[in-house]
């Protein structure tokens, strides 16, 4: 049922006499500020930071696939290491300011990339499908091991992740907040499968890794021969990837037992076993990032 | 006070009456004339020898006699008739404040005792407990905002005073809170008390700062009176989250770390802090004479708990003269109706500072927010001080300070309404720890935020209300300012 049209109210307009009501006048004076807010001139990029290899990079992997797309994408940006996912309308780093003040996240990232003809696609919509279909896969499978590999494997999870991820927290509510993230871990695990074994998480992650090392063959990019071909956002997602587990500190503390050590090392030494993606990983490294 | 003398007086009194009657004369001697007697009587009396020889509390159930014994300890201490009946007063008198009976009477009658000496007294006190579980429900105003609340309340909870009580609220600032203390009298005494206690509360500041405010926290808490006032000294560990950042919420320069978005996350606090006030106006809600003084400290970061480490001072006052005014209104049938307000001038002022003690900004939880009805009217609620558009992101030191002129009403001077004059001013700055005194007192005269104005408040008997008519003189750029009418709704004004 629609609305039945109302009348457009009437303006009232204020006797003249009355005019003074309004105020206009006032205030009579106007001080300068008692704080000038300043802007950001470029836009920056918010993230979890500084990495384990360098100051620059962020130690998460949805942070640094954004970083490195955004400089493919030739954005001049700055880095902010806020590790505060709170900072985020969706609680989740990372996030894009750009001036004046315009927050965007997922999605609206590449939105925006594409409204200012920065984003870097591929030739054909087939290869485009295709590269998604890589990117779910890398998401999904290595994405399962790399989070079973940081909050799962006890050693990683105690020694290295925690304190990366909540060491700007005052204790002890940090170990309460990486607690409750290793639970969500597990959830956002077992949403996909009943049971959470390791040998099947890692055997997947393989099985990505041998693929992906299939495609990129001797190629400088995944999807593309030739020289001047520009990165996408596959090579970008794969790079984050490859180059967390690549930089994952190895705890070499004898005190703990080999087997341990071992598992912690499971995901790191799978990739190892693909020279032609550590070789890539290392030359994406330098080309885009170092500084 | 014998037993005999009192008989002797109740007698006459009796006689008197019949007099009266028998001669058909009214009246019979009114409540004041027997009382007058009494105190003649009790003048009389007051220096002679007496001694309180037994104590009896009637009419407990719940109440430990340990507890009871501690109470009534000081009731024994005197030696004339004087010093007893007032010892037996304060004790009534403590008693009823403990507010765990109904309530007191008090007997006090020659002893009954054989082996008594001469001039000994035995009292009696009659108690009546008040029911031990109290639940309420309710809707509340306050500073403004509003809420419903319920509440469980048990009185008396281990028969030594303590008083357990669990809340629960949903309003518009605070849309959730939950409470919970348990207190208890220290040494018996009403006047001091010491509580544990626990809260959580969701505070909602979307309406001035584009964010929602979790604070979860335990702390101690005593509370007593001294010569000069009410202290208040607590120790409160906060873990405060600030999250559910707008997604138009402000933005900054990540080094300027003011901004909402870069307030967000985890905080920590330890602190100790202790509140004095004293009290000496006629009204805390709308005062016709008197002063009030409030000093506030509070030390974050105690012990090595915590990330926040801070000392922060408040400190607010008002005095209130009274001209004219106390002569008698009467109405048109020549009765009294009520006493003239006379004007009213009262003058108030508030100030604060905050100084961080480690190279962190404070939180925006931590930090001072003004403007408002209840403090600078003619602003906005938090509208004055820094602000990055339309959040506000407060600041580390302030003042404030205001002059009312309050005047009656004409033909309505017996109506709880009053005419109101007003001039506001204060301002709001960022500090940082170590800026030297000459470039602070720069900063906090550079923009002041004044208004001024008129309009008529309203004194109901719980808040205040006040519909004014506000023009502002002077701002500093981006303060939220209203020119035209606005309303206040609360308790502690400016």
């Amino acid at each position: 049922m629609s609305r039945p049209q109302l009348p457009a109210l009437p303006t009232i307009e204020l006797p003249a006499f009355l005019e003074p009501l309004k105020l206009k006048g006032f205030p009579l004076k106007t001080y300068p500020a008692t704080l000038e807010p300043e802007r950001p001139t470029k836009p920056q990029l918010y993230v979890f930071g500084p990495g384990w290899e360098s100051k620059n990079t962020s130690f998460d992997v949805d942070c640094l696939a954004m970083q490195i797309y955004l400089k493919f994408c030739s954005i001049d940006f700055d880095i902010v290491q806020s590790n505060e996912p709170y900072a985020s309308p969706k609680g989740k780093l990372p996030f894009l300011v750009v001036p004046p003040d315009h927050c965007l996240y997922g999605e609206q990232i590449h939105h925006w990339l594409q409204k200012h003809e920065k984003q870097k696609k591929l030739e054909n919509t087939e290869q485009e499908s295709e590269a998604q279909a890589f990117i779910t896969m890398i998401e999904k499978k290595l994405g399962a091991a790399l989070l079973f590999t940081l909050w799962l494997e006890p050693l990683n999870a105690s020694k290295l992740t925690s304190d990366k991820y909540f060491g700007d927290v005052a204790r002890p509510i940090d170990k309460l907040l990486a607690y409750r993230k290793k639970e969500e871990v597990v959830q956002s695990l077992l949403i996909d499968r009943d049971v959470l074994i390791r040998e099947e998480i890692y055997q997947a992650a393989a099985e990505t890794l041998s693929a992906l090392s299939v495609k990129l063959g001797t190629n400088e990019h995944f999807f593309g021969s030739n020289l001047d071909r520009h990165p996408t956002l596959v090579d970008a997602f794969a790079f984050a990837y490859f180059h967390i587990i690549l930089a994952l500190p190895q705890i070499t503390d004898s005190e703990i037992s080999k087997e341990e050590r071992q598992q912690a090392t499971a995901l790191r030494n799978l990739l190892l076993n693909h020279s032609n993606l550590t070789q890539y990983t290392k030359k994406m490294y330098s080309t885009w990032l170092k500084q | 006070m014998h037993r005999d003398e009192i008989d002797r007086t109740s007698c006459t009194l009796m006689e008197d009456d019949k007099a009266h009657n028998a001669a058909g004369v009214p009246p019979p001697p009114s409540y004041e004339e027997a009382a007058f007697r009494m105190f003649g009587l009790l003048n009389a009396t007051a220096s002679q020898p007496a001694h309180l020889h037994s104590l009896r509390v009637l009419g407990t159930e719940r109440t430990r006699e340990s507890f009871l014994k501690n109470v009534t300890a000081s009731t024994f201490a005197g030696m004339t008739v004087a010093d007893v009946i007032n010892n037996v007063q304060d004790t009534a008198e403590k008693l009823q404040r403990l507010d765990i009976f109904d309530s007191v009477n008090v007997i006090l009658d020659t002893s009954r005792d054989p082996f008594a000496a001469r001039d000994a007294l035995d009292c009696v006190l009659q108690v009546k407990e008040k029911s031990r579980f109290f639940l309420k429900t309710g809707t509340e105003i306050g500073n403004g905002e509003g809420n419903m609340n319920g509440s469980i309340t048990i009185r008396n909870a281990l028969g030594g005073a303590e008083m357990l009580e669990t809340s629960a609220s949903f309003g518009t600032r605070n849309s959730s809170a939950f409470q919970f203390s348990l207190s208890r009298p220290v040494n018996a005494s009403p006047d001091a008390r010491v509580d544990i206690n626990a809260h959580s509360v969701v505070r909602n500041n979307m309406m001035f700062s584009s964010h929602e405010e979790l604070a979860r926290g335990v702390g101690a808490r005593f509370k007593g009176l001294s010569n000069w006032g009410y202290h208040e000294l607590s120790y409160d560990v906060s873990w405060r989250t600030i999250d559910r950042v707008a997604e138009h919420g402000s933005l900054r320069f990540f080094c300027m770390p003011c901004s909402i978005r870069n307030q967000a996350g985890h905080t920590l606090k330890s602190s100790i802090s202790h509140i004095f006030f004293r009290d000496r106006r006629d009204d805390s809600l709308l005062p016709t004479k008197g002063y009030h003084l409030r000093l506030t400290q509070e030390l974050a970061g105690v012990g090595s708990l915590g990330d926040t480490k801070y000392f922060k001072n408040e400190v607010e006052a008002s005095t209130s003269h009274q001209f004219g005014g106390g002569e008698l209104l009467h109405d048109e049938d020549g009765n009294i109706k009520a006493i003239a307000p006379g004007y009213v001038l009262t003058l108030s002022a508030r100030g604060g500072l905050l100084a961080t003690l480690n190279d962190k900004e404070a939180s925006i939880t931590d930090r001072f927010m003004l403007g408002g009805p209840l403090s600078i009217r003619g602003f906005r609620t938090c509208g004055v001080g820094p602000r990055d558009k339309k959040d506000s992101l407060g600041g580390d030191a302030y003042w404030a300070t205001g002059l009312s002129l309050i005047t009656p009403l004409p033909k309505l001077a017996d109506k709880p309404l009053r005419g109101h004059l007003f001039v506001n001013a204060g301002t709001l700055i960022p500090w940082k720890t170590g800026t030297s005194a000459a470039d602070t007192a720069q900063a906090l005269i550079r923009s002041p935020s004044v208004a001024t104005g008129f309009g008529i408040i309203y004194h109901h008997s719980v808040a205040r209300l006040e519909l004014n008519f506000c023009i502002p003189l002077t701002v500093a750029r981006g303060d939220q300012f209203k020119r035209g009418f606005q309303l206040g709704l609360g308790l502690n004004f400016m």
